[in-house]
């Protein structure tokens, strides 16, 4: 099996790194593992290279690898609960003010659940339209469309409304029925 | 009228605007990870590409640490005052975190490739190891206000004491101090568009001459590392790149403790690389120190675009040259500093457990494995993700070793204690959410499967089959316990077990029962 050569992978690294990290990391809320997800993207990448239908579709075939890495990292077993200390919380300190929008928005996108986070990503940070977010979420156009009217109603609470910080925070796969 | 959509629209669009943590994507590290080589260590330090060297299971994380949290941009003219230091201060180990980032490290066995290292581990900087760095330190900065302050990377780096499991772990730990003229912190130096000039201290601790330190280039201290920072790049007549600047004559001397001091320095300009390590006799390891006085030419990568090798920013370099040879070699000659990263001690699984013997040949007790308790009974199908509180905690015991078919693995293995006649429940529970996995609307978030095992292992047993992770579990209730034991291959690439490893499995099962029941 025929691997990329190191020239084309490096120009396709270098070319849709960064944007695969800044999804990543709306997706996951931490710099760190978003380049660890966007490396082990590339790495099934180029794993699967010949398998790839390259060209307009690699782009659909990243984020759809980006998902599903996100997916595998919070399929950890019974680890999540039992660090060997306490593990810093995963979202900001509600207490704090977010230093730009950015954290803002992370900071909300956390407090809804995947599914509904997933989707508002890829229509509004990825600005795909329904149609495609339902290819990349294996799901049908109706279920992105309510996802996005639930999503979106969820996010602009979060954001409205501080106490909501308060609200539980969905770090797991448990509430990606995102599809359903 | 600001519509839902409107209003999405806007906030994703302004978040756009948002600081990033630098970050350097490694193509060809990916390629070697894809290739299934078992390493995996991209880093990158200092807004370029440093080696780190250790020879087995190392990993580099990120950015140095710190200095990818939220980072300003100095202004043109902007001065940041130095923090007044106190002589207690000065060599304080408690405060190592505040100046070293801990970017690169190995461990004794292959935890440190692993995927997802930092959900389960973290670099462990034990307090011989603090101490030694801040003595380092403030040998080279008496006041420590030449160094940038910095800030550990949340969970991921941990000042732990001697006896902590995990610093017992640590093979080779690297750690990345800048020197500044100014004080600026460490945040403020390294965005793509900084223009402060500082130096670079790498400091790596090995616990062998096995182990290969941090940065190091000069051929007599290091023994011919690679060479990633090039003083005065030409190009070679192929692709390559050499350097044209050529190492100093090495020095070498023996400390009345036996060990061995080896120096090196080159230089082209105002640009100076000097390493200096001590060798400590018979395994005692290494400790070594590589200084630059410059700071790297920040370079993003552009598609198409041929990038130059790591190479000094003649713009960000550090007036004179404040940390020389001389200066290194009197650190490292301090009576005080000891053999670097301890040994790991003998720790024993009770009767009732797994004994590492029971996984066959090479397989060994972790004890840094994993430490903590089964607080919860887990139950995970891709789609659930329960976690239920047990009675009492009980503690969690770890292995290492290869399947029959030559994957390397670690092992979990820890009993749930459920409440009293719960446990079948639980365990039908845990049966119905393995089966099959999970499939929502299409996506298959899972495809996990059930082994059955033999009647009169426990109550009841099975096994899951994490379909694409490299991941078995095996579950035996005995009454209200559930022993849970997780297989897991270290290759992040979570290669398929063979039929000659799920009948392993099934015996490992057979064992835990016995062992259990007190007839292992």
């Amino acid at each position: 099996m025929r691997g990329p050569d190191e020239k084309e992978f490096g120009e396709l690294v270098a070319g849709r790194s960064h944007a695969l990290r800044r999804t990543a990391y709306l997706m996951c809320g931490d710099w760190h593992q978003a380049e660890d997800l966007v490396q082990t993207t590339f790495v099934k990448l180029y794993c699967a290279w010949s398998k790839v239908n390259r060209g307009d579709n690699l782009d659909a075939y990243l984020r759809k690898t980006l998902l599903h890495a996100c997916i595998d990292e919070k399929r950890r077993g019974w680890f999540r609960r039992e660090w060997p200390t306490s593990a810093p919380p995963d979202v900001p300190d509600a207490s704090a003010v977010p230093s730009d929008d950015r954290d803002l928005l992370v900071g909300a996108l956390r407090r809804i659940s995947p599914g509904q986070r997933a989707v508002l990503v890829l229509r509004y940070w990825e600005d795909l339209d329904v149609e495609e977010t339902a290819r990349v979420l294996g799901c049908s156009t109706g279920t992105v469309k309510s996802q996005t009217a639930r999503g979106l109603a969820a996010l602009r609470t979060v954001v409205g409304d501080r106490k909501a910080s308060d609200a539980p925070v969905f770090d797991d796969v448990t509430a990606i029925k995102g599809c359903s | 009228m600001n519509t839902d959509q409107d209003w999405a629209r806007e906030l994703f669009e302004r978040s756009r605007q948002g600081e990033e943590p630098v970050w350097f994507a490694d193509h060809t590290e990916m390629m070697r990870t894809g290739q299934r080589r078992n390493r995996v260590r991209a880093l990158a330090a200092s807004g370029s590409v440093l080696a780190t060297a250790a020879a087995v299971a190392a990993v580099g994380i990120g950015v140095a640490g710190g200095a990818d949290r939220k980072a300003p941009e100095p202004t043109p003219g902007q001065s940041v005052a130095s923090p007044t230091k106190t002589a207690a201060a000065v060599a304080d180990p408690s405060k190592v975190l505040d100046y070293a980032s801990f970017d690169g490290f190995s461990t004794k066995d292959g935890k440190g490739s692993a995927g997802g290292f930092f959900k389960n581990y973290y670099i462990a900087v034990s307090t011989t190891t603090a101490r030694d760095t801040m003595r380092l330190l403030s040998t080279l900065d008496p006041s420590l206000e030449h160094l940038a302050k910095t800030a550990p990377i949340a969970g991921r780096v941990r000042l732990v004491p001697d006896t902590d499991p995990m610093a017992q772990d640590m093979a080779g730990l690297n750690g990345t101090v800048l020197w500044t003229e100014s004080g600026l912190p460490a945040s403020a130096l390294q965005p793509a568009k900084a223009t402060a000039p500082y130096g670079t201290l790498l400091v790596s601790y090995v616990d062998s001459t096995n182990e290969r330190p941090a940065g190091g280039q000069a051929s007599c201290v290091t023994d011919g590392d690679i060479n990633t920072d090039l003083l005065h790049p030409v190009k070679t007549s192929g692709d390559g790149w050499m350097d044209a600047a050529q190492w100093g004559p090495c020095t070498k001397s023996t400390l009345p403790d036996g060990s061995t001091l080896l120096s090196s320095t080159k230089s082209y300009g105002r640009f100076v690389v000097t390493d200096v390590a001590r060798r400590f006799p018979g395994t005692g390891g290494e400790v070594v120190v590589e200084w630059h006085n410059y700071a790297d030419v920040m370079e993003v990568p552009t598609p198409g675009v041929s990038t130059a090798p790591p190479q000094p920013d003649p713009q960000r370099v550090l007036s004179g040259n404040p940390v020389t040879a001389d200066k290194l070699i009197a650190a490292l000659s301090d009576s005080s500093l000891t053999p670097p990263l301890a040994q790991p001690s003998v720790t024993t699984t009770p009767t009732t457990m797994l004994q590492a013997s029971d996984f066959g040949s090479g397989w060994r007790a972790d004890p840094a494995g994993f430490h903590g308790t089964t607080t919860d009974l887990v139950v995970d199908n891709g789609c659930t993700n329960e976690q239920n509180p047990v009675t009492t905690p009980q503690p969690i015991y770890s292995y290492a070793g290869k399947t029959p078919s030559g994957i390397p693995v670690d092992v979990t293995a820890g009993v749930n204690v459920m409440k009293p006649g719960s446990g079948p429940s639980w365990m039908a529970d845990l049966r119905q959410h393995v089966t099959n996995g999970c499939d929502t609307a299409g996506n298959a978030y899972s495809r996990d499967t059930l082994s059955l095992l033999p009647t009169g292992t426990g109550d009841d047993a099975f096994i899951e089959n994490w379909y694409g992770q490299g991941r078995q579990t095996i579950y035996i209730r005995f009454g209200d316990d559930i022993l849970r034991v997780d297989l897991s291959a270290m290759d992040p690439n979570r290669p398929a077990f063979s039929q000659a490893d799920n009948d392993w499995f099934a015996g490992l099962a057979a064992k835990a029962a016995a062992r259990h029941d007190g007839k292992g």
